[in-house]
């Protein structure tokens, strides 16, 4: 190339270079699909400087790992988790009993867990999404759960790369709504179902169900600082991980018995050094 | 200008800025410093304006590449070009101001840096809002263009920090430019 004379001028291929980037600028996504290949090159290349600041700035931040700060307390967490998901099975199980009769029974989902390290995105400022460095050829597959501290959910993988795998928040504005069960956070009360959507601004929050108990039919009701852990029959894997907190309670304007919440999570995407992957173990739901 | 130079030192800071990104944030969250903005400022001080021009694209690209965009509906896409562009356009910026400014004072990058990091976000948020319009991907100009905003005021900081670093420096770029050849270390 030269810098006078000839067809390839550095000013043409500028021209050129500026001219691709408007295209790209302004063409659909759906016509963008080959910038996943390139961007990997991209984040393979940044990722030894990044590593580096990303393992300064954790230290510096105290980010979030994939264990409690605490073992015991997260031990006590973790099984707090299991048994909600205990209940939410044996919901499940008398369901399943109707399609037994039936002759249509699913197995028991299990998961698998990868321990991964995020890496630092510029989108992860705003969109809060996470990049983990574990991807296709360690097992990972769209639909696990990434979780901090044994039991705080943060999202679920959205798009597996070879070698690095993206995680879309619970509260991602483009996150689609789920089905939380909200317990109180002390103390063994009956859950109330709520269906929670992103609302854009790092929360959820949606309605929830009609619920009564005892022989008066007491109305249960839902408080600020109750605990909201997953119950999506699409995730049924990852059941009683933690969402986050009710952050508000309102009455839903359109169904005064029913209440409205909104639920925070209690982890910050944006301050998270590693995480725990839960993938479904499909080769072990079917043994 | 040596492409090597850029290169490397593109590397390092791209990296530093993904990696320290996370620890530098205020205001929620949402409002993180560039360390690629006060580069690129400083190369569009000293380079050639076709390499400026160039440099300044080619990093913005990169941050293209490196943003995940979540879209509605699920799922994550790279737009490249709307960062580029605004990388480029802030070069010319620097490049119409360099003619005016004192070359050899930090406090040149300092200002500059906002003033070009503002042209910088309202141009890449306007090419995202435009294709929001037939091609929604879910971006709310107002406060992105708003935390922005706050980020490249507080990329001054980090623009004091590095000029020392990057004008030591300066010989290993060979800047080659008639206005600085007598602070870029070459006789």
């Amino acid at each position: 190339m030269s810098a006078r004379g000839g067809f390839i001028t550095s000013g043409r291929v500028l021209a050129a270079a500026i001219a691709a980037c408007l295209v790209c600028a302004v063409l659909p996504v759906r016509l963008l699909g080959w910038t996943g290949a390139v961007s990997g090159v991209a984040v393979r290349l940044v990722a030894p400087v990044s590593d580096l600041g990303k393992w300064i700035g954790d230290r510096a931040a105290r980010a979030e790992t994939e264990e409690h700060p605490d073992p015991e307390i997260g031990r006590l967490q973790e099984l707090e988790s299991l048994v909600r998901a205990q209940e939410m099975r044996i919901s499940e199980l008398r369901a399943m009993l109707d399609a037994l009769e039936q002759g249509d029974i699913l197995p028991e989902a299990r998961v698998r867990q990868l321990v991964g390290r995020v890496f630092s995105t510029s989108a992860s400022r705003a969109e809060r999404t996470l990049l983990v460095r574990r991807g296709a050829k360690d097992g990972v597959a769209e639909g696990a759960a990434a979780v901090v501290r044994g039991r705080h959910m943060l999202g679920v993988v959205s798009d597996v790369n070879e070698s690095f795998c993206v995680v879309t928040p619970l509260v991602a504005r483009n996150a689609g709504p789920i089905e939380v069960i909200v317990h109180p956070a002390e103390g063994d009360g009956p859950g109330v179902p709520f269906v929670v959507s992103p609302t854009g601004d790092g929360t959820r929050r949606g309605p929830g169900q009609f619920r009564t108990e005892g022989a008066e039919q007491r109305p249960v009701e839902v408080r600020v600082g109750d605990e909201a852990s997953l119950s999506d029959p699409a995730m049924a894997p990852h059941w009683g991980l933690l969402v986050g907190d009710v952050v508000e309670v309102e009455r839903d304007p359109e169904s005064p018995l029913r209440q409205l919440v909104t639920i925070r999570p209690r982890i910050d995407t944006r301050n998270v050094a590693r995480v725990v992957l839960r993938v479904p173990d499909d080769d072990r739901a079917s043994e | 200008m040596s492409i090597g130079a850029f290169v490397i030192a593109l590397w390092i800071v791209l990296g530093l800025d993904e990696g320290l990104s996370g620890l530098m944030r205020v205001g929620g969250g949402d409002v993180a410093p560039s360390l690629v903005l006060p580069f690129v400022v400083f190369i569009a001080l000293y380079a050639p304006a076709r390499a400026a021009t160039g440099a300044a694209l080619a990093a913005g690209l990169l941050i293209d590449l490196l943003t995940l965009r979540a879209l509605p509906g699920g799922g994550t896409a790279e737009i490249p070009g709307p960062n580029a562009l605004g990388m480029a356009l802030a070069a010319q910026v620097v490049l119409a101001a360099r003619g005016l400014v004192f070359l050899n004072s930090p406090v040149t990058l300092v200002v500059l840096t906002p003033v070009a990091g503002i042209v910088w976000q309202v141009a890449a948020t306007s090419l995202l809002a435009v294709r929001g319009l037939y091609d929604p991907i879910g971006f709310r100009a107002a406060g992105v263009l708003g935390s922005g905003a706050l980020s490249v005021l507080y990329s001054a900081g980090p623009a004091l920090v590095l000029w020392f670093p990057l004008r030591w420096a300066m010989p290993v770029f060979r800047f080659d430019s008639p206005h600085v050849a007598r602070w870029s270390g070459r006789r």
